[in-house]
């Protein structure tokens, strides 16, 4: 079994759960549908989004050298980082430099793919993570489930019986409304004393060098106008070109993500505020040699609105914490095996192709595609296993010829309805652990054509 | 009608369910297609191709060629298949013969509803039947509207199913959730694919299905071997044997 | 949902700004009296109030704000949601830090959809700006919606002049 099939057979062990997880995501993914049918042009700005972005990507370089510049001019600080370790040093040395000890952060992907926390953690610097759903996984020490709704494994009760250990609510307590008026008590005084605060981006415009940050909760700006120091970490491909491109981003991403039709804020930082100060990092970790990888380049178009993650059947049903990846899901699964330092090989085998994740995508990016295209070049690199190259050797043998694949199946027929049902049933079955075996028919299609038409 | 159609039979229909390929050639022959089934021919190849393999099946992709040069169409009782052939013989050399026969694979549906624009099909079968929409019949062959995208319902399979007599299609609460064959995937990931699985036959039960029905028997025998497990009534069919009915 | 083509942008607004939690009130004339609706409000579209906050103004004394009062630059009717920039902002936390959100908008400043929106905004003018549509909310409790996760727990929207507008629906 690969490492994503045996986490998602503790997942499903408990099937109640498991339904319940599913449930929920279904519910994001039907009002995603019913936001983006309340859109007459919806599969028009999805191709006007997925043109921008091959627009910005193809001119990569340019716009980043473009965005610097104009954010420079505004006042920001751009720097740059070519992996995690550069990027955790340069926050860490703003920080120092700004003798600064208490830091909060929006959420941000980036920061939990370089390993921010822990390695700032070492510093002795604690970061406190402000996105309610991030706050109540960064307490229980565990990673994000999902990329939007970072808490969604969890049921009220855990979090209710967390929050009593780590904030003092009331034993037992699990009403939402309850736990989030206590997190919002708490976070206050987090932003009411930061010195820094961190943001991830979701849109960098190249023509006015700003960032742009959609959040729910106002997380970002209750940190940003909070704190004197003010940092956007951002990966390369958060680029686009133009102001007017906003226009359609923010016109999709919401309504993709929660079925909404806008995030409650969406913040435009262009200069930093009065006596403040304004960095902006830009992280590579990876990201240009992904680009150099043609059939692969695409993926670096989301907008991680995790759209996909919750259409999925197999995410739905497996949980975030299955993939072993920071990014979970189908997009994680197409970028893990570039990109993730464990490796990631079993991850595009964790889909059943079924072509979801590209429909809802609403920077078109071809998902499914993707995923059957590293099955192929993982075989390719030998980093699937020796014994299923063998069989697949062997299968490519039987399939190329009539009388050879005329004998398979005859010996196919003949084991089911002959052998016993145990020896036909051992472990090593695992069709049959869930499932019976089709009932073997009398004769197969073909020899009953041939005799049925005398030839 | 003079097209002289190749008849493909895949792999799993030829070997446990003869009856979807007999059903399939009687349809064709009944609407006086003249079919022709080369006996030579084995499988599209795609259990490789899932599984990584797709090097390993350029033979027998050559084989498939092989077999089905030199007809006007060919048509295969599903989706899947006929999605194989059409997008994915892209990795041998594309001869002229190798081009025509990915522009001329038909799925079974699209070729009576596209080709033959059947009307007023003589087929009567009085059940409450559940549609499986089996994902690359739907989203790739697009043989119907996708739930997902914004775009005009439509439906060939439903327009076939329509000029059933007696039958009565059962709404679904997911309409084309994907019922987790996937082919290798079925043992890869048995656990997540037994649980998509019984989740999709749960909402036909929910609806009072009868049967369910798909363009796609992979799928089916992946849904009859839950339901055999569990012991339950509902049964599966395909839609060739219901329009052959 | 195909209003947004037969019904005025007016209308539009309103539904979806209803739709993500924020309130609406709606005012005769820009004279209209909104100090009554909001008693307690401190009221930053008047220039003398705006005068005594700045950027120094210890966050400590914002904190205890509990209404407060701005110009929406202009709505998006796709959304409800409302274009703040910090031109009118004499503190840039105080459309967060703030318990109720007042956002005055003139009815006839209101556009179709973010595509024209951002046709008016003039980004390179401003240091910061923000689209704000409804009540700061979460749901990352078992997805229940919550009001108030960490900015406003209330959005009121008053439109004033939207006897100009309902004429021509």
């Amino acid at each position: 079994m690969t490492a994503h099939a045996k986490c998602a057979k503790k997942f499903l062990a408990d099937e109640p759960r498991a339904d319940w997880h599913d449930e929920t995501l279904w519910l994001v993914r039907t009002k995603r549908d019913r936001a983006a049918a309340a859109v007459d042009e919806w599969e028009a700005l999805r191709e006007q989004a997925s043109q921008i972005k091959e627009e910005a990507l193809a001119n990569l370089n340019g716009l980043l050298k473009q965005f610097e510049a104009e954010a420079t001019k505004n006042g920001a600080k751009v720097l740059w980082a070519t992996d995690a370790e550069e990027f955790n040093r340069i926050i860490l040395d703003i920080i120092r430099q700004h003798k600064a000890m208490n830091v909060v952060k929006s959420k941000s992907m980036l920061t939990e793919e370089c390993g921010m926390n822990a390695f700032l953690l070492k510093a002795g610097i604690e970061v406190v993570d402000t996105d309610l759903g991030e706050r109540i996984i960064q307490f229980r020490h565990e990673m994000p489930s999902h990329i939007v709704l970072p808490a969604i494994h969890l049921k009220k009760e855990e979090i209710g019986a967390t929050f009593h250990e780590k904030l003092g609510t009331a034993a037992g307590a699990s009403d939402p409304v309850y736990l989030t008026h206590a997190a919002r008590l708490h976070l206050r005084r987090k932003f009411l004393a930061a010195e820094v605060a961190m943001t991830g981006v979701n849109f960098a415009v190249a023509e006015t060098g700003s960032v742009v940050v959609c959040t729910n909760e106002g997380n970002a700006d209750m940190g940003v106008q909070a704190a004197p120091v003010q940092i956007h970490c951002m990966g390369i491909e958060k680029i686009i070109p133009r102001q007017r491109d906003l226009g359609v981003f923010t016109r999709l991403l919401a309504r993709n993500a929660t079925g909404q039709a806008v995030t409650t804020y969406t913040s435009h930082y262009m200069r930093p505020k009065p006596q403040g100060a304004m960095y902006i990092v830009i992280v590579d970790n990876g990201r240009f040699k992904h680009l150099t990888q043609r059939s692969y380049a695409s993926s670096l178009k989301c907008i991680r609105c995790g759209g996909c993650l919750n259409t999925c059947p197999v995410f739905r049903r497996s949980g975030g914490h299955s993939y072993g990846y920071v990014i979970p899901g189908p997009i994680g699964s197409i970028l893990a095996p570039e990109r993730s330092r464990a490796g990631g090989i079993d991850l595009p085998f964790a889909s059943s192709l079924c072509g979801s994740c590209s429909n809802v995508c609403p920077v078109k990016i071809d998902i499914h595609e993707q995923l059957y295209r590293w099955r192929q070049d993982l075989t390719l690199q030998r980093r699937t296993s020796f014994v299923k190259r063998v069989a697949m050797c062997v299968a490519g043998f039987v399939l190329s010829s009539n009388a050879r694949y005329n004998f398979a199946g005859a010996l196919g027929r003949f084991a089911v309805k002959y052998l016993p049902r145990f020896l036909l049933y051992l472990p090593l079955n695992v069709w049959g652990k869930a499932r019976e075996l089709p009932v073997p028919p009398r004769e197969s299609f073909k020899q009953w054509y041939k005799r049925s038409h005398n030839q | 009608m003079r097209f002289h159609v190749g008849l493909f039979i895949p792999c799993y229909i030829d070997t446990f369910y003869p009856q979807v390929g007999i059903a399939t050639l009687r349809l064709l022959e009944r609407l006086g297609v003249e079919v022709v089934y080369p006996l030579k021919q084995t499988c599209c190849g795609q259990p490789l191709a899932n599984s990584g393999s797709e090097h390993e099946a350029a033979a027998c992709y050559r084989h498939f060629v092989d077999c089905f040069k030199g007809f006007d169409y060919v048509v295969t009782p599903s989706g899947s298949c006929a999605w194989q052939v059409k997008h994915h013989f892209d990795i041998i050399e594309q001869t002229d013969e190798v081009r025509h026969l990915r522009a001329t694979t038909y799925e079974l549906c699209e070729f009576l509803t596209d080709i033959l624009k059947v009307d007023g099909l003589k087929a009567r079968f009085p059940h409450r039947v559940g549609i499986h929409q089996s994902c690359h019949g739907l989203r790739l062959m697009k043989l119907a509207s996708a739930s997902e995208l914004i775009e005009r319902s439509y439906s060939k399979v439903r327009q076939l199913l329509n000029q059933v007599e007696g039958i009565e299609i059962v709404e679904l609460d997911r309409k084309d959730e994907c019922c987790g064959f996937g082919g290798t995937f079925s043992v890869v990931e048995p656990e997540v694919s037994a649980k998509m699985g019984r989740d999709r036959i749960a909402d036909h039960e929910r609806h009072g299905a009868e049967y369910i029905t798909s363009y796609d028997m992979s799928c089916l025998m992946h849904l009859e071997g839950i339901l055999r497990r569990q012991k339950k009534p509902l049964k599966i069919i395909h839609i060739a044997e219901i329009l052959n009915s | 949902m195909q209003i947004m083509k037969s019904e005025p942008k007016y209308r539009h607004f309103i539904e979806n700004l209803r739709a993500a939690g924020g309130e609406i009130v709606e005012i005769a004339a820009h004279t209209g009296s909104i100090a009554a609706l909001f008693p307690d409000a401190i009221d930053f579209t008047q220039e003398t109030v705006r005068d005594q906050f700045s950027a120094s103004t210890s966050l400590e004394d914002l904190d205890k704000l509990e209404c407060v009062i701005f110009e929406g630059s202009f709505g998006v009717a796709e959304n409800g949601a409302v274009w703040l920039e910090d031109k009118d902002l004499p503190h840039r936390i105080l459309p967060f830090i703030t318990q109720h959100l007042v956002l005055r908008l003139d009815s006839a400043n209101i556009v179709s959809t973010m595509e024209e929106a951002y046709d008016r905004i003039r980004l390179s003018e401003t240091g910061f700006g923000v689209f704000i549509s409804g009540p700061s909310k979460t749901a990352d409790i078992e997805q229940s919606l919550v009001y108030g996760a960490h900015g406003a727990v209330r959005e009121t929207v008053v439109c004033y002049n939207p006897s100009n507008l309902s004429s021509k629906g």
